[in-house]
């Protein structure tokens, strides 16, 4: 049987974009920049043959899609067959059996957080993975105190961010191996940028010198955090990839959708968070998808990249202003130029 | 390598390692097996997205 169809696998996803495209490659967590005319060739190859697909472009491109064709296989995005029914798409449903999947805990100087009731009450709501952002020094033993109470929750991550202390990092190899929910520590205000991988848990201690001193630090959009999986490559075409799911506790302990925004929705020593996630207004911003928003709508990494809606200006549905990508040009608005030309493998 | 027919159309748990076999030479099934597993492993340990963004 003649293998005169070209498709993707299932679960490498085309994505067009204003200037190019991308190849979401949610297995391998890698995004292949591709340029736009060969998402449409991919497109129309879903339901024609190759010989279909070249005499759709007048047989003017039989070169060029011959070789991406090529090239495609050969670097393990697509195959030949000669039954495309035989592969149906991926389903590209999301969903969780929880009410919030991720929550971020900010500490500052004045905070009087009581550890213990967060645990409790992100546990009562199915959270799985929180993020601690200490603004300021925090012993170890206080810190100690802060992870013992998560042994025994549902919990499965909790992400540190620490600042810089000779006492509390000296420490950290030690509760990071007794605490093993902790997937990752970032520590502020170091003398040096360094990352260093824990040897017997695989944990990264992120050294920066930055100092993480408020939220207002949050929302910074850049391709070092771009994820294609198929979680988040689900998740985004429906719902907002930064806060769908996500409830926080700023430093002064006021429950929101998230630490930088003005809304709050009390105070978790007077208020159930069950009955805050039941709220329309708190899940409003949930469903924020990048479709919706300026610019972003038809950039190539729209499903790539972690939203905010916390900086974004005097239009609430305008790109987050900390991103400096513009894909019409293609360019990143920094002294490093961040544009990647086809094919190389960007991950 | 052919895809055995009473496989086909159906939608086992290894659905995307068929398709690596059927575009692929067998060699790469290992390989493919290696990556699937570590994805999984790696789904199951650390959650999938970016928390908050606070440095670059």
């Amino acid at each position: 049987m003649r293998k005169n169809y070209f498709m993707l696998f299932a679960n490498c996803v085309a994505v067009k974009g204003a200037s190019r495209g991308a190849i979401y490659d949610l297995q391998n967590e890698v995004i292949k920049l591709i340029p736009n005319i060969l998402v449409d060739v991919l497109e129309l190859a879903k339901t024609n043959t190759i010989d279909e697909v070249k005499a759709h472009f007048g047989h003017d491109m039989d070169e060029g899609i011959d070789r991406y064709i090529s090239l495609l296989e050969n670097e393990g995005y697509g195959f030949r067959t000669a039954e495309p029914h035989r592969f149906p798409p991926l389903s590209l449903e999301w969903d969780h059996p929880a009410a919030i999947t991720n929550a971020i805990i900010d500490v500052g100087r004045r905070s009087n957080h009581n550890y213990e009731q967060i645990a409790l009450a992100l546990d009562g709501v199915g959270c799985v993975a929180v993020q601690f952002r200490f603004f300021d020094f925090i012993g170890p033993a206080t810190l100690e105190s802060v992870l013992k109470v998560y042994n025994g929750t549902r919990v499965i991550s909790l992400e540190l961010i620490v600042k810089y202390d000779p006492a509390l990092v000296s420490q950290l190899p030690t509760l990071i191996y007794e605490y093993r929910r902790v997937r990752s520590v970032t520590i502020h205000g170091s003398p040096d940028e360094q990352r260093i991988k824990d040897e017997r848990t695989g944990v990264e201690l992120i050294y920066i010198t930055a100092e993480i001193d408020s939220s207002a630090h949050c929302g910074q959009v850049s391709s070092d955090h771009f994820v294609s999986n198929i979680g988040f490559f689900t998740e985004s075409q429906r719902f907002n990839t930064c806060l769908n799911r996500k409830i926080s506790l700023d430093v002064a302990g006021n429950i929101k959708n998230c630490p930088s925004m003005t809304t709050t929705f009390g105070k978790l020593t007077d208020t159930d968070l069950k009955d805050v996630v039941r709220q329309a207004d708190f899940k409003k911003v949930w469903t924020v998808t990048k479709e919706m928003i300026d610019v972003c709508k038809v950039c190539e990494f729209r499903h790539a990249c972690t939203d905010c809606r916390a900086f974004v200006g005097d239009n609430p549905l305008g790109k987050p202003v900390k991103c400096g990508y513009d894909p019409h040009t293609m360019k990143w608005e920094t002294t490093e130029n961040k544009t990647v030309a086809w094919p190389v493998r960007d991950a | 390598m052919n895809i055995p027919d009473e496989l086909k159309g159906k939608l086992p748990l290894n659905y995307h390692l068929l398709q690596k076999v059927e575009g692929h030479k067998i060699q790469r099934i290992s390989l493919v097996a290696s990556a699937f597993h570590q994805t999984r492993s790696r789904v199951s340990k650390k959650f999938y997205k970016p928390i908050s963004r606070v440095f670059k």
